[in-house]
């Protein structure tokens, strides 16, 4: 059934495309109001999230002490709080600007992904070492980018190895990563909110130009790429790499979380992020804006709906890719939601943009 | 030879003809064709180049390992280049009328594509801008046409960053637009060096390598890259910028110079006409007359139009993702490209467009540059 419906959605990329081609102008739009989108954004959508992820993260370290009380690491009893922090993750992670960039956080709240087995590697070593200096916070945030996140406490906590390192040291890396986690999501919060980088304030102003923002338009440009970054983290990574082209070249230990057995909730969580920035904002949210140009109720509808089938298709697939694919027709049920994100995607490089004058992906932003 | 050659060809163009069941006309073969070449990507991801004619109807394409970016037509051959996007390694010879790819060379070990070169005027060198990485350090390197593109020779190019060049009608002093950005592919795109970089328009000889006139933007401009330039027959260069420095100063991005003279011209421009730009300038290009530079800002969704004579605006055409953009051939006249799968032909001097279209031809989203080369 889902074939049928990605037809529909094939059919609207083609037909939307050719509608495109023939004007030589998009007919103008009326004035998108860019700085009531993006100040509905921050408070309504990055705010909120950041919060939830300092939250949450914050539950996690303190879990993770309590699981740690008999120094030897009872992750059954931090699973639930694990769960709630990755979701809370995967609710921002595709928002990589700003605070984000700074001071490698991305990269340190998850080193993924791993091509070269540097997680493994290096927590392997510190584990051997047990130097307990190394997980003194400063010492712990400026050393390996591997081993401060997710990847290396889901190993600590999920893998089958585990065993190997329930020791006492074990139990206090895990615990140095979870303080970790709750201090990046901390200074993630706090830079979007006040202090010297106070963020927010950065969007808000970007109305008249700022240092980092040539108008209030380029700083949605920033959540428009952060929402086409979400639809393209999903199909070309978490779907892509552990897919493969056929179902022989399937490589399930290439998704995102697999130890832990959530990399389809991952996307999941992903895709309704996405979903949300797209129709944040009532009147001003990116959706509506669509609507208001005169080619835009059709393309809007398409992709609300493209959107809500990759949900429920994602939905209806168990939490864990590596289940999913046992199934009879996993790998054709997983290649076409990633068929489906891809005809998602090209609407979004090339209608959506247009529609919005913010182009997402090709001539504009790449610096050459 | 030459009969062989020449009954080729009109196998070709009344195959083309055919194709797109036009009459054809008798004589056509003596004149020649204008065709364009502007690197794409298809709806699927994959990458090529195509060659179309001044209707847009699509004449020969050519898949790409990677994203293009530049092309180089080869003097006196049915023959050009498609490079690779920085930081990529390969170039493509091809048949422009077929497709046909007649070799794969590479950037040697160390270096890498700038995407932009040029041939000598009798066709056998072409020179390519390349990145000597981890010596931060711009190079030209030198390849020969007749011997399989085998590098011969590495020129300097005196600074970071040399992005595309010309040739000066002399026919031996390349002028260079040198970027000033310093980036390594150990760390993909990353600009390096933004508070120190500094640009230059060097000219060098092309046969001894000398450095033979540089020039400096003014102090306080030092964070505008010049990045793309192009030449007009009777010799001034205008070159495009792009502007690295905080997003609230408006700076200039086009300048013009001829060989000789004391400094680079920047000429003053309105603000509005600066902000609709938005600090970004994505190729140049010169009418087939050499009154108008085109400067295509595709972050702005404009193709702006320059007089070379007067050195100041003229005008502008609204483009959304424009940014390729070559002379159709006409005083005045453009063809430009978008990242929307758009073509269209501008005159500069009457304001005229239309819309260019091949039905026929699948959507492609058209990369950075177009080249137009006439057979």
């Amino acid at each position: 059934m889902i074939f049928e419906r990605q037809l529909k959605t094939a059919a609207a990329v083609a037909l939307l495309a050719c509608g495109g081609a023939v004007a030589v102008q998009p007919a103008p739009a009326a004035a998108a109001d860019y700085a009531a989108l993006n100040a509905a954004i921050v408070d309504d959508y990055v705010l909120p999230r950041y919060a939830a992820f300092a939250e949450t993260t914050a539950v996690l370290e303190s879990e993770l002490r309590r699981a740690c009380s008999d120094d030897v690491l009872q992750a059954e009893e931090a699973a639930a709080a694990y769960n709630d922090a990755m979701d809370a993750w995967m609710a921002v992670q595709h928002l990589r600007f700003g605070p984000a960039e700074l001071f490698l956080r991305n990269e340190r709240i998850e080193f993924w992904p791993d091509k070269r087995g540097v997680v493994g590697r290096h927590l392997a070593q510190m584990l051997a070492e047990q130097n307990p200096k190394a997980l003194e916070p400063q010492t712990f945030a400026s050393g390996s980018v591997a081993v401060q996140g997710f990847p290396a406490l889901e190993r600590l906590m999920f893998d089958s190895e585990a065993s190997t390192w329930e020791t006492p040291f074990g139990c206090a890396v895990s615990v140095a990563i979870g303080r970790n986690l709750k201090d990046i999501a901390a200074g993630l919060l706090a830079d979007w909110q006040g202090g010297e980088i106070h963020y927010a304030q950065v969007v808000r102003s970007a109305t008249e130009g700022n240092e980092r923002y040539f108008d209030a338009k380029e700083a949605s440009l920033d959540f428009a790429k952060s929402l086409r970054g979400a639809i393209l983290l999903v199909q070309d990574y978490k779907l892509g790499r552990p897919l493969g082209e056929q179902p022989e070249s399937a490589r399930d230990t290439r998704a995102e979380s697999w130890r832990s057995a959530r990399s389809l909730r991952n996307v999941l969580v992903n895709l309704k992020a996405a979903q949300a920035l797209y129709e944040v904002g009532g009147d001003d949210s990116f959706s509506a804006q669509v609507r208001q140009h005169p080619q835009g109720a059709e393309l809007d509808r398409v992709i609300r709906a493209a959107l809500e089938r990759l949900i429920a298709a994602v939905e209806a697939e168990p939490a864990s890719l590596v289940a999913a694919l046992k199934a009879p027709d996993g790998w054709d049920r997983l290649d076409a939601i990633r068929t489906e994100a891809r005809q998602l995607l090209e609407l979004m490089g090339g209608p959506l943009s247009e529609v919005l004058e913010l182009p997402m992906g090709f001539n504009s932003y790449d610096g050459d | 030879m030459t009969a062989i050659r020449r009954r080729d060809l009109l196998t070709a163009a009344a195959a083309l003809f055919a194709a797109w069941r036009l009459p054809f006309p008798d004589g056509a073969q003596a004149a020649e064709t204008r065709y364009f070449v502007n690197a794409c990507s298809t709806q699927d991801g994959g990458t090529l180049t195509r060659v179309f004619d001044a209707a847009g109807h699509v004449v020969a394409t050519l898949p790409l390992p990677g994203r293009g970016h530049g092309a180089a037509r080869r003097p006196g051959a049915r023959e050009v280049i498609a490079f690779a996007r920085r930081p990529g390694h390969f170039a493509v010879s091809f048949d422009p009328l077929s497709g046909a790819a007649a070799r794969r060379f590479d950037a040697p070990e160390g270096r890498h594509f700038y995407g932009h070169g040029v041939f000598s005027t009798d066709g056998r060198w072409l020179f390519a801008c390349e990145n000597d990485y981890d010596n931060a350090r711009g190079c030209i390197g030198v390849y020969d046409a007749t011997a399989g593109y085998r590098r011969e020779a590495e020129l300097e190019a005196y600074a970071i960053g040399p992005h595309e060049m010309v040739l000066l009608r002399d026919g031996r002093t390349l002028a260079v637009a040198n970027g000033g950005i310093h980036t390594h592919p150990g760390k993909g795109r990353e600009k390096l060096n933004i508070e120190t970089m500094q640009p230059s328009l060097a000219y060098i000889d092309s046969e001894s390598g000398a450095l033979l006139e540089e020039y400096r933007l003014p102090a306080a401009m030092h964070q505008a890259s010049i990045r793309h330039i192009a030449v007009a027959p009777q010799g001034t260069v205008g070159f495009v910028m792009q502007y690295e420095g905080p997003r609230n100063n408006l700076v200039p991005l086009v300048g013009f110079h001829r060989q000789g003279e004391a400094a680079i011209t920047l000429p003053i421009t309105e603000e509005a006409t600066l902000r609709a730009m938005r600090q970004y300038c994505g190729s140049a290009a010169m009418d087939a007359s050499g009154q108008v530079l085109a400067a295509s800002a595709p972050r702005g969704g404009t193709i702006t139009f320059w007089s070379v004579a007067e050195r100041r605006y003229l005008a502008s055409l609204s483009l959304g993702d424009g940014c390729g953009v070559a002379a159709s051939g006409e005083a005045g006249g453009f063809i430009a490209s978008s990242g929307y799968g758009k073509l269209v032909h501008h005159n500069a001097l009457n304001g005229e467009t239309r819309a260019l279209n091949d039905p026929a031809a699948p959507e492609v989203a058209w990369d950075n540059h177009m080249l137009a080369l006439s057979i």
